[in-house]
């Protein structure tokens, strides 16, 4: 779990943990088989070149039957295939983590780049790669560009060249947390590309407690230490304990007194003042732990992305705790005979077990309450209250009523550290819940506002959302269909071709659509689409001048490649993205552009489509455009057996403009300008795949005076006036 | 106000402006019956300071008035921003300012190959710094600072995507070259130009005409420019100048003697940096044991790659379409790293400067030299600038033995004042200025163990930010003390809020 728990006896065997991952063969169902370097499952490839040595090291083989008999290697840290053995297994564990609760296959962020010709190619990732051992500092990252996890090791100690400390090394790769934690980062990249952006205080902030929160709350997976921690605090977690604090050995490495970062405590020196993390190693010998106590101001002293994300993490685990005491109260009180007062000494190792096993669903309900929550916000500028709005619904969505109290205990917990949700009147958990979009709609077709204009000229939103919806949702459910009809088959294709929405796209949008579909780069739409010219036969001909018509295909199903099931769902989701684009602005005749991210001035967009982009809120002026981010399709379990399985596309709309600081408007041309302020908008949606219907809206109007105002002013403040040193910035586990 | 002038007997008044972190120098050297030569060097102040762009106009307004509107040289000591913004914020009033000659290091010529292969050097690094800054959210505002110095082109401001932002150090530099209507001077190290009338000589001490040495090597192909030096002792200025930030910030000093450093000090430097270590020295890094190891190339290479995991792994590592997920030098080549290396590098072209006065002592200027720099005063012995002849009686241990007033290198950091050999030499009677304000991301500034040092030989010095220091405690400004010896007149001290003047 942490190599520093082995090197206490008395810890040792809450140290060690079996963790069970799916089993990753490396063919797939449809016999698709991967390239495998070194140690790879579908999500990753472990490569263990060890850059600053130049040395490489052995690459563990889980599929060995000596291996898998013995449930993989014995922990040590002598041999690099157990480090190896640990990040594959962490990592796999946080992915399985994410795809339980988001009913979804987990991507990685696409790699963009810029090829010979200048042309923005995107590009699929399929795994991720790991480093278990590429730096030698004391830090392990997770690098978007890359796309890769790269794990340091550094000797206890200052870390200095003149000080060698003690010279036992420190592997980062070998702690539970780091792993999760770095993984998390990869995961939420992949979601939210944009929330790496630095436009308010909590969006960088939000990404380190969203990590670190994974990281706690997994480890109560961990029966084994569950057990320990509970048997040692006497069930009581408000102590100081283990599972509330993250990276102990490197957090000594680093010459701390104990963890890198603790959930629910704080040092502080003998006048009883909070010692800072600058001043520790001064401060070392006198450093008493205490239980940081919640405060409504605590939130806007809290300087540094770290020290803001550490307070999103207490508020998460003040919840848990409430929770955990409220679910375990009566089993204090049975095992007291109604005193709730324990005996001194240890507790009965069945009531160890009993508050164990609270412990571990809870835990596991308050990770899977902010996962879900993901979904539920809008997917720029996140700010920590709308994540508590989008915990509470996401939850509602799951589980009917709250008799157990936990969207309360969040509410509350959140409150005491001064987290508000913005815009709402009360706090009681109702208030809370996003509007859903038949709520708005019907406020809004009655009441003066927004939709007056469209209201007295147009028929209302309400109506025209359910036309526009009645003709997407067929092309939609087409979509779906071939997708599980498996989108890598001719036949496949060949029947979503046969649809009448489909015949009443244009060539070009035809081709994109079926290119998009194949994972396929643009330059062969041209291929397609002359097929589509030709609409006699399958085969393509190409013109004899063309230079390289020898290796270009002939046919569509030349273009056809197997490809990995997240892969399937990947180039699905760029092409119902595009549709959905198209849906979103059918009337403009299509130009030139074939990718969906280029372009689309919607000035010759049809007043309907208005209305519908209006409710999306996506601005329709000149100088904004916008995207279709992504489309993806999950399933979401609810929890109450009552209520039924949700078949959903997460639909992400993006727009980007540029502001004059100044003035607080775009530029007229929409460009980019000498010292403009790059400004982004856009919506989370939720659809209904069941019904049919679109349920949530979760928008961040690009044409927000306040948000733009907001923003101009926090980053016209910022020139890296938070100041860290640069020791410190290392010590800290980094991720994008 | 009046023109600042120098009494009568008297041979200097150094006007040091505490504008804060830092430089900015103004000094007279009298002239017989005339106004005195005015010497301006540098005009600056950090990135992001606060009301910055007022101190420095104040700081400019001083200098005209003081002047007359009539500077006689104004040296430009190297291309940062702490050391150049001021002619960009102030730009008005130096324009307005007569300014004779502007000096510059011979670095900065355009013409000279060493010059041009040293500025490839620097966007060399300025590139690699751009491929890893990609990742902006992962560095610390230190980093961006020590970026802001170069101009790196950092937006911190604006986010992703923005495509140009640019805090203006060459801009400031080029303004300070264009307020002369003469050529710019280029200056040589070894070069003793006479400043007029006054008599006064003038030194150029650095930066290092064989810091051609430097040359660089690309180190396996990509990812991070290694500097080889083909001599011990330039290996000695390269490894502590490129690496100071893994010196010991605590201590204060190297922990390099005059001589060449011991072998295992250069084994950890390379055991940082994952360099071949020499000799028999095991690496304490290296985290497996032998049987674990396998580099490529040797005799259990064959063993390693027969497993098809293993070949696969090294396969996938070289493979030219996954040439963007390869990992190379991080460990030197992390952000940090080189911003570091690139701020030290462009403080080693420092244009370090001494001024021989009448009376045969000395000021010493080094700007923000670090190690390397130090090392190669004198080497090439001196000769007048004009004559080209050769000045046998001038020798770098007599320059430093006489000085009597010291500009401490690089605002008091770690790596700016090469305590344990050339420092020592300087009279404890020098007065010493440090032009630098406490900054929470400068946490080594000033350094300790310079402090000490300073304390222990009982050094008369002063800070830019108006805090003096008698023996014992610091105290507020205005309080002036033993900045002049306790029985000097103290009349040739004054302290104001814009500045300290230091009449010797």
């Amino acid at each position: 779990m942490d190599p520093a728990l082995a090197q206490q006896v008395d810890r040792l065997q809450a140290s060690i943990a079996t963790l069970q991952v799916r089993w990753s063969d490396l063919e797939d169902e449809s016999g698709f088989s991967f390239e495998r370097p070194g140690l790879s499952g579908k999500y990753f490839e472990i490569i263990d070149y060890d850059q600053p040595s130049r040395m490489w090291y052995p690459h563990l083989n889980l599929n060995d039957p000596a291996v898998l008999n013995s449930h993989g290697l014995e922990p040590t840290e002598a041999d690099p295939r157990f480090h190896q053995q640990m990040v594959y297994a962490v990592a796999m564990k946080t992915v399985e983590t994410f795809e339980a609760a988001l009913g979804r296959w987990v991507l990685w962020s696409n790699r963009k780049y810029q090829d010979e010709q200048g042309e923005i190619v995107v590009e699929y990732v399929d795994r991720l790669r790991i480093y278990p051992h590429a730096l030698r500092l004391d830090n392990a990252f997770y690098d978007p560009e890359r796309k890769a996890i790269l794990f340091g090791y550094f000797p206890q100690g200052t870390g200095t060249i003149m000080d060698r400390g003690s010279g036992y090394l420190v592997f980062s790769c070998l702690s539970f947390d780091i792993i999760s934690h770095e993984t998390t980062h990869a995961i939420l990249d992949g979601i939210y590309e944009y929330f790496i952006e630095d436009t308010n205080p909590d969006v960088l902030a939000f990404h380190e407690a969203i990590s670190d929160i994974v990281a706690l709350f997994q480890r109560f997976s961990l029966p084994e230490l569950l057990r320990h921690q509970i048997a040692e605090t006497r069930g009581d977690l408000n102590a100081e304990n283990l599972l509330a604090q993250l990276a102990v050995q490197f957090g000594m490495g680093v010459g701390r007194p104990s963890a890198l970062r603790d959930a629910i405590g704080e040092y502080v020196d003998r006048e009883g003042v909070v010692i800072p993390d600058t001043a520790m190693a001064a401060k070392l010998g006198e450093a008493k732990w205490q239980r940081k106590r919640a405060s409504p101001g605590a939130l806007n002293q809290a300087k540094g992305v770290h020290a803001r994300g550490a307070i999103l993490v207490s508020a998460v685990f003040d919840a848990f705790l409430l929770i955990y005491h409220r679910h375990t109260e009566d089993l204090i009180r049975i095992a007291t005979e109604g005193t709730g007062i324990l005996r001194p000494g240890n507790l009965h190792p069945d009531l160890v077990q009993r508050l164990a096993e609270e412990a571990a669903k809870v835990a596991r309900r308050v990770l899977q309450m902010c996962i879900r929550a993901l979904d539920f916000v809008a997917p720029v500028d996140i700010t920590f209250g709308e994540f508590l709005r989008a915990v509470i619904t996401a939850d509602k969505d799951v589980v009917e009523d709250d008799y157990l109290g936990y969207r309360v205990a969040f509410v509350q917990a959140f409150r005491g550290w001064g987290i508000f949700p913005p815009d709402v009147k009360t706090l009681g958990t109702d208030n809370l819940v996003w509007q859903m979009v038949v709520e708005q709609l019907g406020e809004s077709a009655h009441s003066p506002g927004a939709y007056v204009e469209v209201a007295t000229h147009e028929p209302a939103p309400a109506s025209v959302l359910n036309e526009w919806t009645a003709h997407f949702r067929v092309a939609i459910t087409d979509m779906v269909t071939a997708l599980r009809m498996d989108i890598c088959q001719e036949s496949t294709l060949r029947m979503l071709m046969e649809k009448a929405w489909f015949q009443r796209l244009s060539p070009y949008q035809r081709a994109t659509l079926l290119i998009k579909l194949m994972g396929q780069r643009k330059e062969h739409a041209r291929s397609v689409l002359d097929y589509f010219k030709s609409e006699q036969t399958l085969t393509v001909n190409f013109d004899s001048s063309s230079p390289n018509s020898d290796s270009s295909p002939r046919a569509l199903s030349d273009l056809i490649r197997p490809m990995s099931v997240r892969e399937k769902h990947y180039h699905w989701s760029e092409a119902a993205g595009f549709l959905l684009h198209l849906f979103l602005e059918r009337d403009k005749p299509p130009k030139k552009n074939l990718a969906r991210d280029k372009g689309s001035i919607t000035r010759k967009l049809s007043p309907l489509n208005k209305v519908i982009l209006d409710i999306f809120g996506i601005e329709v002026t000149n100088r904004a455009n916008f995207q279709v981010h992504s489309v993806l399709m999950s399933r979401r379990t609810p929890i109450n057996i009552q209520m039924r399985a949700r078949n959903e596309l997460v639909i992400r709309l993006m727009q980007k403009v540029y502001i004059n600081p100044e003035t607080m408007e775009e530029y007229d041309d929409g460009q980019y300008q000498d010292g403009a302020m790059q400004f982004r908008g856009g919506c989370t949606i939720l659809f209904d795949l069941d019904e049919g219907v679109f349920r949530y809206v979760i928008r961040k109007s690009v044409g927000s005076t306040s948000r733009r105002k907001a923003q101009a002013l926090y980053q016209a403040n910022k020139p890296g006036r938070n100041y860290r040193t640069p020791k410190q910035s290392l010590r800290e586990i980094h991720g994008a | 106000m009046a023109k600042l002038t120098v009494p009568k007997n008297k041979q200097v008044t150094i006007r040091s402006y505490c504008q804060g972190f830092g430089d900015c120098f103004l000094i007279a050297f009298p002239v017989p019956k005339e106004d005195p030569k005015y010497v301006v060097i540098d005009c600056g102040i950090l990135f992001g300071a606060s009301m910055g762009h007022d101190r420095m106009n104040m700081v400019a307004e001083d200098i005209r008035e003081a002047t007359g509107g009539h500077v006689d040289v104004l040296v430009i000591t190297h291309e940062h921003y702490d050391h150049v913004s001021g002619f960009l914020m102030a730009d008005e009033i130096w324009k307005t300012i007569d300014v004779e000659e502007v000096w510059l290091a011979w670095t900065e010529r355009d013409e000279d190959i060493v010059a041009k292969e040293i500025g490839e050097l620097k966007s060399k690094i300025v590139r690699a710094i751009k491929r890893l800054r990609l990742n902006t959210a992962t560095y610390s505002d230190s980093v961006t600072e020590l970026l802001n110095l170069s101009d790196v082109g950092v937006d911190v401001q604006r986010g992703f995507g923005a495509k140009k932002f640019s805090t203006g150090t060459r801009e400031g530099r080029d303004i300070a070259i264009a307020l002369s209507k003469s050529e710019p001077i280029f200056c040589e190290p070894g070069e003793v130009r006479t400043l007029g009338a006054s008599k006064v000589k003038a030194i150029v001490l650095g930066p290092p005409r064989d810091a051609a040495l430097l040359k660089v090597e690309t180190h396996e192909g990509h990812q991070f420019e290694k500097f080889m030096a083909s001599s011990e002792e330039n290996a000695l200025s390269a490894y502590s100048s490129f690496l100071s930030f893994d010196l010991d910030a605590k201590t204060g000093a190297f922990g390099l003697s005059a001589a060449a450093p011991s072998e295992d000090y250069k084994d950890r430097v390379r055991e940082r940096l994952g360099l071949p270590i020499g000799g028999n020295a095991k690496d304490r890094w290296e985290p497996f044991g032998p049987r674990f190891r396998f580099t490529q190339g040797s005799r259990r290479w064959d063993a390693y790659i027969a497993d098809p995991l293993n070949d696969s792994a090294v396969k996938a590592h070289a493979d030219e379409r996954n040439d963007w997920r390869r990992i190379g030098g991080e460990s030197a080549a992390t952000i940090e790293g080189l911003a570091l290396q690139l701020a030290d590098f462009v403080n080693n072209l420092s244009l370090a400067l001494a001024f021989q006065l009448r009376n045969g002592k000395y000021l010493l200027f080094p700007a923000d030299a670090e190690a390397g720099n130090w090392l190669s005063w004198g080497k090439s012995g001196f000769h007048d600038a004009d004559s080209g002849d050769a000045i046998p009686s001038l020798a770098i241990e007599s320059i430093l033995k006489g000085t009597v007033f010291y500009k401490v290198g690089h605002h008091g950091s770690h790596n700016g004042t090469y305590i344990t050999d050339r420092f020592d030499l300087i009279p404890n009677t020098a007065h010493v200025f440090m032009p630098f304000e406490l900054a929470p991301s400068w946490p080594s500034i000033p350094a300790k163990g310079l402090m000490r040092h300073l304390d222990d030989q009982g050094y008369p010095y002063a800070r830019s930010d108006n805090k003096v220091k008698p023996k014992g405690k610091f105290k507020p400004a205005k309080v002036q003390m033993p900045y002049v010896e306790p029985n000097s007149n103290t009349r040739d001290v004054k302290f104001r809020p814009l500045y300290v003047d230091l009449t010797l």
